[in-house]
């Protein structure tokens, strides 16, 4: 028997709702596994998800949500991974390009950037998973500001760094080797750690192409251009077949 | 609607007492106290009050593969710290049941 999808969707709901208020993912697993075996059985006896919830999904989910630790084990964790790998992406970045220089606000400017950004995401995913279906509208607005977030931010930082003058670092050749070899193993360990392939496959998209085109006489424009389609080809390829695997299993 | 700490109490205790004749299940606790008509919570609530116990360490879970071979379950089973709160909450309880008895006795 397969679950209806009134009770796939508030289980879903209700995992969103849990990791983005930072609970443990094994715990959360294990409750929304429970719940999930309850609502087979009671779908057979004729019965939906509101009879046994019996309230609100919203006051359900905040129920159970205060009876689960928060899990700052497992919020260090996300924080240091998604810092360590925007660093990788600009390092990576600036290795193609074979200079590597610092500011201080750039150094203390990212992590803050990974940091509000991730905080932002989880409120916004916490509130989109107990709103009700009718509020599409919201929902939209809220991916877009939260979409413009991190841009909006990553430009603040440039323009910072043009007009406040602070101590910088730059590597010479040696160090960018080191550090371009840090930066791949924190790719490949994240990816073995979340166990996708996103991770290695976006870099890979990113700055092949533009390590490619950077040796051929192309001018700059055509050699961007050239780089941004492959990237946005080679993205929707593997959404596609993602999308496709996802759906055999 | 919200329960009132009053009802989440008895539902504790109402859930410990089945838990004490024998491993069982989600669904199952939520049948027997249905057909012993504690109808006044929805069959949904008895998780987060599972969560509250199993936190406090009065009962433990194991996973066991149902006997039709599917996916697995979560049975729950009474800890040691689990039967002295079962004893606890059913002295409880007699005072309180006999104390209330007795008042609503005399108004009548």
């Amino acid at each position: 028997m397969e679950l209806s999808k009134k009770s796939r969707d508030f289980l879903d709901d209700l995992s969103v709702y849990l990791i983005s208020s930072g609970k443990s993912e094994t715990e959360v697993k294990d409750i929304v596994f429970e719940l999930e075996d309850h609502l087979l059985e009671a779908e057979q006896a004729g019965k939906d998800v509101d009879d046994v919830i019996g309230q609100s999904p919203k006051s359900y989910m905040q129920y159970i949500g205060r009876e689960m630790a928060f899990d700052k084990k497992g919020f260090m964790k996300i924080i240091a991974m998604i810092i360590l790998n925007l660093f990788a992406y600009i390092i990576i970045g600036n290795f193609i390009q074979g200079e590597m220089t610092f500011s201080t606000i750039q150094m203390v400017g990212f992590p803050l950037v990974a940091l509000l950004f991730l905080l932002a995401a989880s409120q916004a995913f916490r509130a989109m998973s107990i709103r009700t279906k009718e509020s599409k509208f919201r929902n939209i607005l809220t991916y877009s500001l939260l979409a413009t977030l991190p841009m909006l931010s990553f430009l603040g930082l440039m323009v910072l760094d043009i007009f406040i003058e602070t101590p910088t670092v730059t590597f010479g050749s040696n160090g960018q080797l080191v550090l371009f070899i840090v930066a791949v193993i924190i790719l490949l360990i994240t990816s073995v750690w979340t166990k996708t392939w996103i991770n290695l496959i976006i870099p890979i998209l990113l700055y092949v192409p533009q390590y490619a085109f950077s040796r051929t006489s192309l001018p700059f424009e055509q050699q961007s251009i050239f780089s941004m389609l492959i990237l946005f080809i080679g993205m929707a390829i593997f959404f596609l077949v993602w999308a496709k695997k996802n759906k055999e299993d | 609607m919200a329960m009132s700490q009053m009802l989440k109490g008895l539902l504790e205790g109402c859930l410990l007492a089945i838990i004490s004749k024998g491993e069982t299940y989600g669904y199952e606790m939520s049948e027997k106290l249905q057909n012993y008509g504690f109808t006044m919570v929805s069959e949904g609530s008895i998780y987060p009050v599972l969560l509250r116990m199993k936190k406090d360490g009065w009962v433990e879970t194991i996973q066991k593969t149902l006997p039709s071979g599917g996916p697995k379950r979560k049975y729950y089973i009474l800890t040691e710290s689990g039967q002295q709160e079962l004893l606890a909450f059913k002295q409880r309880w007699a005072e309180v049941s006999n104390g209330v008895n007795r008042v609503l006795e005399e108004d009548e």
